[in-house]
């Protein structure tokens, strides 16, 4: 290729004028993503960030690609099995935006790498495995002290949820009613009791769900939706728009159900019907008893 | 592994939401895609890692830098090379056992009948400013009973809309017909797709230019888009819900929260529609 790096970024990009201006995209290619979990959703979220023109990245995964994640992983394919998920997912978005800055951990984050995960961080993008509950909590404390929003999104059946925390509302622990006298099972019975009950309750076998295994149903359709959201987010937080709703505000969208609602958990996890739903949840998992 | 063995681990975490039965079948459908730009690519990406089976795509164009910011298959690696050779390959990485017929050529009268040979379901991803190829595909598809699914990325919205066979085509509904210029239907489509919407107070829709095919788009509506269709494939071939086919529509707009299911009685004859075509007229000077 014979044009240099800020020639290709300005003309990759271009047809996002009209929607983001050249001053808002300068902003963009500025701002550090931190994205722990290159699975389902991390890895569209990370190459949906590149194609948006988002320049930097601090991405983390322990794990290496195999043959059933390839039912929705970005990066998952015959090609790249047993290979590094964070390792090729870099390699994607350098692919996408040969200036990226990417930074690539190949191991889990904990209390060891966590400083060096969030340096210079923006925004966090929580994609960790749904079943991670320690390393979740310890990100979103990390990501508060330092000032950082996180964004997640959730596949949940043909629907997708999205959370923002912002630095200065609600906290996860108060949103989902955790702290550290819990058990693991209780507190994923709070997580799954954060997803709404909305309309995925009719089509969606629940009962399948297994912590131990990991394995829960998921689709990619859902996965593309919910990195289609969270990025609306990113945008949204790093530009300064308008209508940000953060937590206890969160959305849904299900376009099986034909159905969107912006939920406002009042409360958090103190919230009575959120109480409720534990009981239930509890009832309807098995494995969660 | 063997290529059964391999389709039915890679596609396993689909249980809980679509059985072994109906992954079959989703193996066995065929989905048609005119067009692997900003729609097309995200969409045979998507169906692919459902566990559709059988594909057959279409582009004439290459991979240029300024697809990066929303085209699945465009990337450094890619510039220069066919956009419907380069998204096969990527099907196939996905799954390698999916059979795909590659047209790396417009569609028009004389291979239209071989493009939609054995297909279930066309979705509609060419070109906003492709009218006449179309127009071709959504007449021979109702002739030849097939659905046609389309979906647009409007600002930081996507439009979803099904013609089914049996409803209303796609003439009457956008309000086509062939004595009109290829900028006077651009014109009426863009009225029948984005004519309304929390989009249009965030867009600038003067950026839009018939001549050169440039329209703002962005990445994540297209990933919106494509779940959406993903979503209509699915339950289109597993009979699984009631389908809302044209003149209903559906409208997601994460970035104005907003989600409303849209009923255009008469289609373009509608009364309200007929007016926003006038305002659409004065908004978009290019399109004149």
């Amino acid at each position: 290729m014979t044009m240099d790096a800020n020639s290709f970024y300005n003309r990759a990009f271009s047809r996002n004028r009209g929607l983001i201006n050249k001053k808002e995209q300068q902003k963009l290619k500025n701002t550090r993503v931190a994205i722990p979990g290159m699975g389902g959703m991390g890895g569209v979220h990370a190459a949906t960030l590149a194609r948006t023109g988002i320049g930097k990245f601090t991405i983390a995964d322990f794990d290496q690609f195999d043959v059933h994640n390839i039912n929705r992983q970005y990066g998952a394919m015959a090609s790249t099995v047993g290979q590094d998920k964070a390792q090729v997912m870099a390699n994607i978005i350098n692919d996408i935006n040969p200036s990226a800055d990417v930074t690539v951990i190949n191991e889990a984050v904990s209390a060891e790498n966590v400083d060096d995960f969030l340096a210079d961080v923006d925004v966090m993008i929580d994609a960790l495995d749904v079943f991670v509950i320690d390393a979740r909590r310890m990100l979103y404390q990390q990501a508060r002290v330092r000032g950082i929003p996180v964004i997640s999104a959730g596949p949940i059946g043909f629907s997708a949820v999205v959370n923002v925390f912002s630095p200065t509302g609600m906290d996860f622990d108060s949103f989902f009613g955790l702290d550290d006298s819990m058990s693991q099972k209780e507190m994923m019975t709070a997580l799954f009791a954060g997803i709404p009950l909305g309309p995925h309750m009719k089509y969606m076998n629940v009962k399948g769900v297994d912590p131990e295994s990991g394995a829960a149903p998921s689709l990619s359709l859902a996965c593309q939706m919910g990195a289609g959201m969270a990025t609306t987010e990113v945008v949204r937080y790093v530009l300064g728009r308008s209508k940000l709703k953060s937590v206890p505000w969160f959305m849904q969208f299900d376009p099986y159900a034909r159905y969107y609602k912006c939920h406002y958990r009042w409360l958090g996890g103190m919230n009575p019907i959120f109480k409720l739903k534990k009981r239930i949840i509890k009832k309807m998992i098995p494995r969660l008893a | 592994m063997d290529l059964n063995d391999f389709y039915n681990r890679a596609f396993s975490r689909n249980r809980g939401l679509i059985s072994e039965q109906e992954q079959s079948i989703l193996k066995n459908t065929r989905v048609a895609i005119p067009g692997m730009g900003g729609m097309g690519g995200t969409h045979a990406a998507t169906l692919a890692r459902t566990g559709i089976g059988k594909y057959t795509v279409a582009d004439f164009d290459e991979f240029d830098v300024h697809n990066i910011n929303r085209q699945y298959g465009a990337m450094a690696s890619t510039v220069g090379k066919l956009k419907a050779s380069v998204m096969a390959d990527k099907v196939r990485d996905i799954n390698p056992s999916a059979d795909i017929r590659v047209f790396d050529v417009a569609i028009g009268a004389e291979n239209v009948d071989e493009f939609l040979a054995d297909v279930d379901v066309v979705i509609d991803a060419l070109d906003i400013f492709a009218m006449a190829a179309r127009r071709l595909i959504y007449r021979r598809a109702k002739e030849l009973g097939i659905p046609v699914l389309f979906t647009a990325p409007i600002g930081f919205s996507a439009a979803m809309f099904l013609f089914s066979p049996e409803g209303m085509d796609c003439d009457t509904f956008f309000g086509f017909n062939d004595e009109m210029s290829n900028n006077e239907m651009v014109l009426y489509f863009l009225a029948g797709i984005g004519g309304v919407g929390p989009h249009l107070k965030y867009m600038d829709v003067t950026k839009i230019d018939p001549t050169t095919g440039g329209a703002p788009s962005v990445g994540m509506a297209c990933n919106i888009g494509a779940g959406m269709v993903a979503t209509e494939v699915v339950n289109w071939m597993l009979k699984r819900r009631k389908v809302k086919a044209i003149p209903w529509f559906m409208h997601f707009d994460p970035y104005a929260h907003h989600y409303k299911q849209h009923y255009r009685w008469l289609g373009a004859r509608n009364p309200i529609q007929r007016l926003r075509m006038k305002v659409l007229r004065k908004m978009v000077p290019a399109l004149n």
